[in-house]
């Protein structure tokens, strides 16, 4: 589903990625995971298209169509209509603007790309209601403007909440985790359980391993320096949790 | 055309439409006496961001005239649906026939001015203003509406111009009588691409227990000028809010002046100018405390591409006896294009010791995380630019109370970002 080939990326003339090869296939689950500064949000950022970054060198190669394509030139959009999702870290507060409406805009234009049928506000919102259940939330979250005022888990309850809207093929989801209770943590990871299918494949970047006890990953691979110095299976990442990072990296 | 030629035109048209009201036509004649010595408004203060002259005097300008085509009737028809009552001017004349008022009583300028002679000499706020003395010189046309003691009404008033270089001078005085609840919608919106003037003078007088929301808007072509001169005064727990609303125009000048008179007198102010090509406005507010117990709050938006420019001017003005005064004012603009200037000037002026007034001023951006998290859903960046200063602008149209009012004005509004933001 999705190749990355020796990439290279820079911010402001800094480089953060130094040569990362990574290759997912459809239906699988990695975790990557490394210590803060080791470039694992950047690099979920890259395959998205974060304008901030600069790629130097290398490729990411996604299967669009049957075939694989560099998509490094499309923008971010055009990457999501094909199928990438990222969810953030720190997912953006944006007032004026209702959850309905972000949405309901997100969702048509996905439709267009595809060449479905756009849906009006009513069959978008029994859509919707389907979803909300399964991240046990309310529907007055619909009016609120999208993040605003919303708590961590709140947040993070609506990133799942648009991946689920957009059926995305590559999942990549940031530091998830971070800033959950363990039933709000439980809630979202059963929410991207869900979501799992053959066809569709999942990243997730996390710093710490609580969450793949609640989805668990085939893959792990640790991050450092821009690098990913070592993989394996779900083991690995009992194995850093016990030892640390620096058990790999070798700095105290 | 130069000040002179304004004030040869202003003779002309004084001997065709005599006022029988002699103080009135006293006003008349003492404003073009102050505009010959004035003329436009260059060294003022007030006028420093803004060159009106230089917006008006490059063509010939022409007195309002009565004949309209048919696009004017078009334009009327979708308004006589929505509004029950409706007051229509074309080129600058009260076009009786187009217009129908069942429930507020509604009486053209020129021969209503007789019975208005102390209300309208209480205003005095923009008494020594150049543009006064401009519009004073035309003055003749316009309405005197009277929304009687404890009723509702809504009332639209519709500027169309269908001719090349009509300059037209109405003027709108509004009592408002104890406990009335009015709605008055002023609107000034192109029906062609003709270039051409308006000048629009309101006073409003809000009486005890009475509740005005006052919205005025300019949704004219790029090519055309508004000026307007908006004057409140309001009396005892009245409530009076306006909402300025400059969605296009080469030139929009807007004076406002709002006095709080007595207790419990409570005003809000909300702009939006939502600028384009090389559009200008120009909007200056004060809001005068003049008793105590008396609140106001005022937020003004700017939305500003390509090479508009926007200039908010705000003033607070608590006076020394006007004690537990409660005032706001908040001015944010948002700019869309590296050559387009907002210009923001809060002034406060307090003398009393016992109040509370805060003001803030931003000028900004947009985010490119809000647009990278638009466009990781799907959204493509023009979509997400349109959106995203339509969420900014909307604070300003939630303020509008009537939701009919609102949601028509607010899907021009969207239609109108779409169509120049998204690119």
């Amino acid at each position: 589903m999705i190749e990355i080939k020796n990439l290279h990326a820079t911010v402001n003339g800094t480089e953060i990625l130094k040569g990362i090869n990574l290759t997912v296939k459809k239906g699988e689950v990695h975790a990557i995971m490394g210590p803060n500064g080791s470039g694992k949000s950047t690099l979920s950022k890259i395959i998205a298209g974060h304008p901030a970054y600069e790629v130097t060198s290398g490729e990411i190669l996604f299967e669009i169509n049957g075939k694989m394509k560099n998509i490094l030139e499309l923008d971010p959009a055009d990457r999501a209509k094909e199928g990438v999702f990222l969810g953030f870290q720190y997912p953006i507060e944006v007032p004026g603007v209702s959850n309905f409406t972000f949405l309901k805009e997100s969702f048509n234009q996905i439709c267009e790309h595809q060449g479905a049928e756009k849906l009006d506000d009513q069959a978008f919102l029994k859509l919707l209601r389907s979803k909300l259940k399964i991240l046990e939330m309310n529907e007055a979250f619909l009016e609120r403007s999208v993040n605003e005022g919303f708590s961590g888990g709140e947040k993070k309850k609506n990133e799942i909440l648009q991946m689920a809207i957009l059926n995305p093929r590559l999942s990549l989801l940031d530091e998830t985790d971070s800033g959950l209770d363990i039933d709000a943590l439980k809630i979202v990871a059963g929410g991207v359980n869900s979501l799992r299918s053959k066809f569709n494949a999942t990243v997730l970047v996390t710093h710490y391993q609580r969450l793949l006890d609640y989805i668990i990953p085939d893959y792990v691979h640790v991050l450092y320096k821009g690098q990913i110095i070592k993989s394996g299976d779900k083991s690995l990442a009992h194995e850093l949790e016990e030892k640390g990072y620096d058990w790999l990296t070798g700095e105290k | 055309m130069n000040h002179q030629n304004y004030l040869a035109m202003a003779e002309d048209y004084m001997l065709d439409t005599p006022l029988s009201a002699l103080w009135a036509e006293e006003v008349r004649k003492k404003a073009m006496d102050s505009f010959k010595k004035s003329g436009f408004p260059t060294k003022s203060e007030n006028y420093r961001f803004t060159n009106i002259e230089k917006f008006l005097t490059s063509m010939q300008w022409r007195t309002p005239h009565k004949d309209y085509d048919n696009r004017v009737i078009a334009e009327i028809v979708n308004y006589q649906a929505a509004y029950e009552n409706l007051i229509v001017f074309v080129n600058g004349i009260l076009a009786q026939e187009l217009s129908r008022h069942p429930s507020i009583d509604v009486k053209p300028t020129y021969s209503a001015l007789d019975s208005q002679e102390s209300i309208w000499k209480s205003f005095t706020n923009f008494s020594q203003d150049e543009l006064t003395y401009l519009h004073h010189s035309f003055l003749y046309e316009g309405v005197v509406i009277e929304a009687k003691k404890d009723t509702k009404s809504v009332v639209k008033i519709l500027s169309l111009i269908t001719d090349e270089g009509i300059f037209s001078h109405p003027t709108i005085l509004v009592h408002a009588h104890k406990h009335s609840d009015l709605t008055l919608i002023e609107e000034a919106h192109a029906v062609c691409d003709k270039v051409y003037s308006q000048q629009i003078f309101s006073l409003v007088q809000v009486d005890a227990g009475a509740k005005v929301e006052h919205i005025q808007l300019v949704h004219e072509n790029s090519t055309t000028n508004f000026l307007g001169t908006t004057e409140a005064k309001i009396q005892k727990d009245g409530n009076y809010r306006n909402i300025t609303l400059h969605l296009g125009a080469a030139l929009a000048r807007k004076n406002l002046a709002i006095e709080l008179l007595e207790s419990g007198a409570h005003a809000e102010s909300y702009a939006l100018y939502g600028l384009k090509g090389k559009e200008h406005s120009d909007i200056s507010i004060q809001i005068l405390h003049k008793a105590a117990d008396t609140t106001s709050a005022q937020i003004a938006k700017g939305i500003l591409t390509d090479e508009s420019r926007g200039i908010f001017t705000g003033k607070i003005h608590i006076f020394q006896e006007a004690q537990r005064v409660n005032s706001s004012q908040l001015n944010k603009n948002l700019i869309l294009s590296q050559k387009a200037q907002a210009h923001s000037q809060p002034q406060l002026e307090i003398f009393a010791d016992d109040v509370k007034c805060s003001h803030g001023s931003t000028t900004g951006q947009l985010q490119d995380d809000e647009l990278f998290y638009f466009q990781t859903r799907g959204i493509p960046a023009e979509k997400a630019r349109t959106l995203l200063a339509h969420a900014f602008g909307n604070e300003i149209l939630m303020k509008i109370e009537n939701k009919e009012i609102r949601e028509e004005i607010n899907t021009r509004v969207l239609k109108d970002f779409e169509a120049h933001l998204g690119h």
